[in-house]
């Protein structure tokens, strides 16, 4: 099976969008001195994981 | 009016200054504000609407918008009073803005058609917002009393006036009977007239009494000051400095005609977002190239950092004398001259604003065990809650993404303070140094691909690699067979280690008093991991001397009331004498520091000719050879006709060489009197080396002269 699809923008892009969204957010919610919900802290965080576990991916790939 | 959801519990609003409550005065001037904001907004529609074929120079109405309207009508939206703060960070979030939309607009393919219209479209806007504040706060819209100035205060005016007046028209006099080009390898600090070394001690002599003093009328002659200092070449020389500002200003001429990016031609359009902002400029300014920009953007870059060094000093509580002392430290050794028209240099405002925001609406007291062991002060304000706080989150991350896609060091220096700033607990926020790593991995990935794909063994193989790191970045910086060369490169070599030593002291002196400002610790060792990672041409020293500057200036003004004991103030003549004495060394050492390039980094009217037939000559397709880089290279036509180092060896060798690109099309090779310059200075080389170069090439029959100018020449490489 291909993994192209793991390399490209088209799927890199919208989840940093999201990662960014997200860590936005929890961002937000530590200097109003909110508590963060569980689910916003850990999505933040695999999120962005994932998003470095591809873009490491594709570092290696690529070089 | 003011949003009640962008209001704290005590009524003070989102992006403002400190202050709790704004004075009579300062509300009146940020109408006035509100009222040049309207003007600037309407005299840019009028010219873009009215006069489409741009018959009227609208340069300077351009810039000023671009550069500070959106970013204050902004501000003035979500409630802001005027303040230096406010103020800078209109620059920031304005320059921001261009940024990122100008690079939108580039990578997908629509800044050709779009960016006029939205230039139109943010115009109006802003100038409905403007007309808007200015309704709301027409009672405002008052001069200021002058009935009310005290004595001391109409003292310190008339010198400052005077000093700032008298040394301005010696400057100018002095300019006027120095030579504008033929430098030696000393560069501008020998040929100067001694009128401009009069004016310059005038103006200094003025700053010192007026801080003596403590009077806020030094701003004046800090800011003349840098005029003088940083606009020296800019008044001197007939044209634009330096070859890399020629460079950047064909970069930007080549996305603002075509909207388009060549990112396998240069590395540094994979981060384009400074040269894409900036290509909004030329289309906003309708003129045929950012070149008028480059004459004196340091003395732009350089008013916006000692406003920026003054606030981060006014932040971790300085007072204002020390804070002003700080800017002035900071602009008189500020040498490494990389404040051009550059990314770099925008990036380096950006990231004072970032540190300003944060330290400004997000700072808390630093963690116990920190302020245990480091003898630490604490930031005197509190910030700011609820949605102000979030607003001020919201400006960070628009700042960062605009540094991320811009420039390639920066983010380094970014990660690296951040992180330690939010491990000692100096600034609320956590997530920061997160979002850095991951929008910089992002861009880098898939915004710069065509970067490192191919080479990036090559990238990272100087990572920890400290014997090439240290080579590149000080042995080849520091070897000269010149002996005014050599002094040059001593002094800029001392001048770097004296600030640093002399910062490590004051910090060690600030822990033995029981006065560690956390924050300046953080910014000033921030910068140094880059040391680590890449020779970045063996320019990464100079880069990281630059960020540990603000640090290291504000620290080293604050060493006199360390040593100090609170009953021995400043109050008699001595300090003020030495004060003076260390700047009478400083300013010839600045001088020579950051203009000792000047002999090949100057370009000459020949220089300027040479380039303007090379251009007229050359048609689409052609590759140009030259013996160095210090020319006028990439000015225009950017992707039509490129640019090589002539290959090395006998001329025979080099014609062979030179054949293999002739199937390629036209080959041309172009020595100019800068590159002459260069070979003498930098390389060692013999008075006259390019002569005999040029006779030997001629020599093969090869080559076709194709003009001279001064000594400079182009000829063309044809079959034999």
């Amino acid at each position: 099976m291909s993994v192209d699809w793991l390399m490209s923008a088209w799927l890199g892009v919208p989840l940093a969008v999201a990662a960014f969204v997200l860590l936005f957010i929890w961002e937000a919610q530590i200097v109003t001195v909110r508590r963060s919900p569980m689910t916003l802290k850990v999505g933040a965080i695999l999120t962005s994981l994932t998003l470095i576990g591809l873009i490491v991916n594709r570092f290696v790939a690529l070089t | 009016m003011t949003s009640p959801m962008l209001s704290t519990p005590r009524g003070t609003n989102v992006l403002t200054d400190p202050a709790p409550e704004a004075s009579p005065s300062s509300r009146a001037s940020g109408a006035w504000v509100d009222l040049l904001a309207l003007v600037l907004s309407l005299v840019l529609v009028a010219l873009l609407l009215f006069d489409p074929a741009g018959r009227t120079p609208q340069p300077a109405s351009a810039f000023l918008f671009a550069v500070f309207v959106p970013g204050w009508t902004a501000q003035r939206l979500l409630g802001a009073r005027l303040g230096l703060l406010t103020l800078y960070t209109s620059f920031v979030l304005s320059i921001s803005f261009w940024m990122i939309l100008g690079l939108a607009l580039v990578v997908t393919d629509v800044f050709d058609g779009w960016v006029d219209a939205i230039g139109i479209a943010v115009a109006l806007i802003s100038a409905a917002a403007s007309a808007s504040m200015l309704v709301s706060h027409r009672n405002d819209l008052r001069l200021p009393s002058v009935g009310r100035v005290e004595r001391p205060s109409l003292a310190s005016f008339f010198i400052a006036t005077v000093s700032v007046v008298l040394g301005a028209i010696l400057v100018t006099i002095g300019i006027t009977r120095s030579p504008n080009e033929g430098f030696g390898s000393v560069g501008l600090a020998p040929d100067l007239s001694l009128f401009y070394w009069a004016g310059l001690v005038i103006i200094s002599s003025g700053f010192v009494i007026l801080q003596a003093r403590a009077s806020n009328w030094a701003w004046m002659n800090l800011g003349a000051l840098v005029v003088v200092l940083h606009g020296l070449p800019g008044f001197l020389e007939d044209h634009p400095r330096f070859n890399v500002a020629w460079i950047h200003t064909g970069f930007v001429d080549h996305i603002a005609t075509d909207g388009s990016l060549l990112p396998g031609l240069d590395a540094r359009f994979n981060w384009a977002g400074f040269f894409s902002g900036a290509a909004t400029v030329q289309r906003l300014a309708e003129t045929e190239s950012v070149l008028w920009l480059a004459r004196f953007a340091p003395v732009f870059y350089g008013l916006l950092s000692i406003v920026a060094v003054y606030l981060l000093a006014q932040r971790i509580g300085s007072t204002r004398r020390q804070s002003i002392a700080a800017a002035a430290v900071f602009t008189t050794l500020n040498w490494v001259g990389q404040d051009y028209l550059s990314p770099q240099a925008t990036a380096f405002v950006l990231y004072m604003g970032l540190v300003l925001i944060l330290l400004t609406y997000l700072p808390q007291h630093p963690r116990e065990w920190i302020r245990r062991w480091l003898h630490t002060e604490t930031l005197g304000a509190t910030g700011r809650e609820g949605w102000p706080a979030v607003l001020g989150v919201a400006a960070c991350y628009i700042v960062v993404v605009a540094i991320i896609v811009s420039h390639q060091l920066t983010p380094g220096i970014m990660l690296s303070a951040a992180t330690l700033l939010v491990i000692v607990g100096a600034v609320r926020v956590r997530v920061l140094p997160l979002f850095i790593l991951v929008a910089f991995l992002v861009w880098v990935s898939y915004g710069a691909d065509r970067y490192w794909i191919g080479h990036f063994d090559q990238i990272t193989g100087s990572v920890g690699n400290i014997n090439e790191l240290l080579g590149r970045n000080v042995g080849e910086r520091a070897v000269s067979n010149q002996s005014g060369r050599t002094f040059v490169l001593a002094s800029r070599i001392g001048l770097a280690l004296a600030v640093w030593a002399s910062a490590v002291l004051g910090l060690l002196l600030g822990w033995w008093r029981h006065r560690t400002s956390i924050v300046l610790v953080c910014l000033f060792v921030a910068p140094f991991p880059m040391l680590l990672l890449q020779p970045y041409g063996g320019e990464m020293v100079l880069r990281v001397y630059l960020f540990t500057l603000p640090a290291a200036a504000v620290v080293l003004a604050r060493v006199p009331s360390l040593l100090n004991q609170p009953s021995r103030r400043l109050t008699t003549a001595t300090p003020w004498i030495a004060v003076a004495a260390i700047l009478a060394v400083l300013l010839p050492l600045f001088v020579v520091a950051r203009f000792g390039n000047e002999s090949f980094e100057a370009f000459s009217e020949a220089d300027v000719e040479l380039a303007e037939l090379l251009y007229a000559s050359a048609p689409d397709g052609s590759m140009v050879f030259v013996n160095s880089q210090q020319a006028i290279l990439y000015a225009e036509r950017v992707e039509a006709v490129r640019f090589r180092d002539l290959p090395r060896g006998t001329a025979g060798e080099r014609v062979e060489k030179l054949t293999e690109f002739l199937d390629r099309g036209p080959v041309f090779v172009m020595l100019s009197e800068s590159q002459a310059r260069d070979g003498e200075v930098v390389s060692g080389l013999n008075k006259g080396w390019m002569n005999e170069l040029r006779e030997d090439l001629l020599a093969t029959g090869r080559f076709h002269v194709v003009g001279q100018r001064g000594d400079g020449v182009l000829m063309e490489f044809r079959l034999p």
